[in-house]
């Protein structure tokens, strides 16, 4: 078994224009559970994505073992088990997860492990980002091509500021 | 004319990028688009939210009468029968949302109006766009389709383009990529990203595109160019400049071996644009004129009057997929195929003809505009041939210089500012389309007012206050947003709501047979906040 997640999905902030099109694409095919978000607003109109942590706080939080890590060490949500009482939100440092349930579950992404899981595809917000702005990358190669990877994210020339 | 032909399985033919999309189900019945399996190919909040638009709880799937305040349901063979009756007595103009349409339904709905000459057919295109279309064409310009943006070594962005078509952003983005230090110029006054992306970004005021491109500093920036990308995308509120903007644009895309990429509301806009010319269709201005052409009017598919930011006139049939402002006020209201469930052909780049599937065909007794027309036709008694299959001639327009446009500057008073209108790619044209779908909704439930940080600052907003706008003409409750790509002194509020559009509603200049909306001195008044209240004992799940 391996707890190393092979490939992440990286936000280019540079290439983001905040079309919102990996939130919808995410959204729709999720049953109507917003897994990708989309800052609303202020400066930071960017999709936020889970970074997949290496050590889950969301899985460490789960009271019901409905967070699992599998054995490629995404960190996935079983739907029969969660509860919906938002301990994985409150325990996510980046704020990634919703604070609230949705159907009375927490949604959590898994990087589309029905699009993924055969290696050939990519996850939805990928595939629909229309600039090439989100990336499905092993981070060791987004290392060697000297991708500067900051929490799990790409950024481009500053972290704080878009070009 | 050199043609190229490319065959797609199904796309979003909301806007010219005409994305890949594929049918997939939550469920045994409510479909939804699925974006392609692999990157590159796009899709934005428009494409996706199709799906679900497709079996939307708010989706028209019977005919309604109207008489006095009361809507009641009617049988199709008796609404059909009623509005060919009507249409048979007075004429109608048969107003077609053609920048959304295949050429052939437009070619078919020619040919039935040919049969019954009751009808006239007025190809609707959003009326900026129809102005910017008419000014490229006179510029004799060529077109460049999205990725050939890459190959360019100098950008002029003009508008909004990238929310009007997220994925022309990755050729701008690519040929920056490419060439980090090629000039690129952005020049917008409506608050979108695309001033985020440019070395010279040209903030300016209502309807000073035109006087932006004339700028000697804009010249001097693009004068290296050896091959000029110009990407453009109109915006109402800027008063009766899209023609000469876009003559201009396509001017000096060519003195600089370019080309442009008009980022247009509808993945046909162009197609349709020249094929009005050649099957002798009417435009939106005159259609709506008062007092000009057929007695009523039938709106296919589009929302015409919060298009144009109008609560009248009256219009005897409406034929939508979804409840808008004008099926509100219409006689009889037929419901209508989306656009994702009519195939067809879509020109797409100015040269290149794609052949695009529908994405699932329309509900059982859901017709298209051309089988609505028909059935009206057969009910009038009027012999219609079957459809020839003829497309028809796509030849651009002869080349003339546009005049130059009436300036009309809003009437700032005191504590006032100037507002225009501005793009956003979460939803298409005037959200009346996608204004039903949940994630547009629950991500943006009120419009959005862009409005820079002096202005902010004056006016005491900061991000996500809700505000009311009003205007002479109307008012409105939109959200802030704060951002430093509007000038200050202009706010600019998203037109994809009926109410929004009101702000700033089309008028008719006779003279130029153009529909113009000009800006509009705004007043801002900040709602009081939201106070949030927590309920005493555990959250109702855990009871």
């Amino acid at each position: 078994m391996s707890d190393q997640v092979v490939k992440r999905v990286l936000i280019d902030m540079d290439r983001c224009v905040e079309c919102g099109s990996c939130a919808a694409a995410c959204y729709y095919s999720h049953g109507a559970m917003p897994i990708v978000q989309y800052a609303r607003q202020g400066p930071a109109l960017l999709p936020v994505i889970c970074r997949q942590c290496k050590t889950a706080p969301c899985v460490d939080a789960c009271p019901v073992e409905a967070m699992i890590q599998d054995e490629h060490g995404v960190a996935r949500r079983c739907l029969f088990r969660c509860i919906g009482c938002g301990s994985c939100a409150r325990a996510c440092p980046f704020g990634v997860l919703p604070n609230e349930p949705t159907n009375r579950q927490m949604a959590k992404c898994d990087l589309c492990v029905d699009r993924t899981a055969d290696g050939e595809g990519v996850p939805r917000c990928v595939a629909a980002c229309p600039a090439g702005a989100l990336m499905f990358e092993d981070e060791h190669l987004a290392a060697e091509a000297n991708i500067m990877v900051l929490g799990g994210r790409t950024t481009g020339e500053s972290p704080y500021k878009r070009r | 004319m050199n043609e190229t032909r490319q065959d797609n399985v199904a796309c979003c033919p909301l806007c010219p990028a005409l994305c890949g999309l594929t049918l997939a189900y939550n469920g045994p019945d409510l479909p939804r688009a699925e974006v392609p399996l692999q990157p590159g190919q796009g899709a934005c909040p428009r494409g996706t939210s199709l799906g679900e638009l497709m079996g939307s709880f708010h989706r028209l799937r019977r005919c309604l009468r109207r008489s006095g305040e009361r809507t009641t349901e009617a049988r199709f063979a008796d609404a059909v029968a009623e509005a060919a009756r009507r249409i048979d007595a007075e004429g109608a103009t048969v107003i077609l949302d053609a920048a959304s349409l295949p050429l052939e339904e437009l070619a078919a709905a020619a040919e039935i109006a040919a049969a019954w000459p009751r009808l006239q057919i007025c190809a609707a295109l959003a009326p900026e766009d129809e102005q910017m279309l008419a000014g490229l064409e006179a510029s004799g310009t060529t077109y460049l389709a999205d990725e050939e943006l890459a190959r360019c070594d100098g950008l002029l962005l003009i508008g909004d383009p990238l929310a009007a078509n997220p994925r022309c952003a990755r050729g701008v983005l690519d040929a920056l990529k490419a060439n980090s230090r090629m000039p690129v110029v952005a020049v917008d006054g409506g608050g979108g990203v695309s001033a985020s992306y440019a070395s010279l970004p040209v903030l300016c005021g209502p309807g000073g595109e035109l006087d932006a491109l004339r700028d000697r500093q804009v010249a001097a920036a693009l004068e290296p160019c050896r091959k000029l990308g110009v990407v453009i995308a109109a915006a109402g509120g800027r008063g009766g400049i899209w023609a000469r903007v876009g003559f201009e644009a396509g001017k000096l895309a060519s003195a600089h071996r370019g080309g442009v990429a008009a980022q247009t509301t509808g993945g046909n806009a162009l197609g349709a644009f020249r094929a009005a010319r050649s099957l002798g269709l009417c435009g939106l201005a005159e259609a709506m004129a008062p007092g000009q052409g057929a007695n009523l009017r039938a709106a296919v598919g589009v929302d015409v009057l919060a298009l144009l930011g109008w609560t009248g006139p009256s219009i005897a049939v409406a034929a939508a997929a979804m409840p808008g402002v004008t099926t509100g006020s219409a006689d009889i209201v037929f419901p209508l195929a989306l656009p994702g469930e009519i195939g067809g052909t879509f020109l797409q780049a100015g040269t290149r003809r794609v052949t695009v599937a529908a994405l699932l065909p329309p509900p059982a007794g859901v017709p298209a505009p051309s089988a609505l027309m028909r059935q009206l036709a057969e009910a009038a008694r009027v012999k219609v041939p079957a459809f020839s299959g003829r497309l028809p001639a796509l030849d651009r327009a002869a080349a003339g210089e546009p005049p130059e446009p009436t300036r009309a500057s809003p009437p700032v008073e005191p504590e006032s500012v100037a507002l225009v209108g501005a793009r956003e790619s979460i939803h298409h044209a005037d959200g009346s389309l996608t204004g039903a779908a949940s994630w547009q909704g629950q991500l943006r439930p009120l419009p959005e007012l862009r409005v820079s940080g002096a202005d902010a600052a004056r006016m005491g907003l900061a991000g996500g206050d809700e505000v009311e706008v009003a205007t002479e003409s109307s008012s409105a409750r939109l959200r802030v947003r704060v951002t430093e790509n509007v000038p200050a002194g202009t706010v600019a509020a998203v037109e994809t709501s009926a109410a929004t559009r009101r702000l700033t509603p089309y008028v008719i200049d006779s003279e130029r047979n153009a529909l113009v909306s000009h800006p509009a001195g705004a007043r801002v008044t900040p709602k009081p906040r939201a106070v949030a209240t927590v309920e005493a004992g555990p959250p109702r799940h855990m009871v």
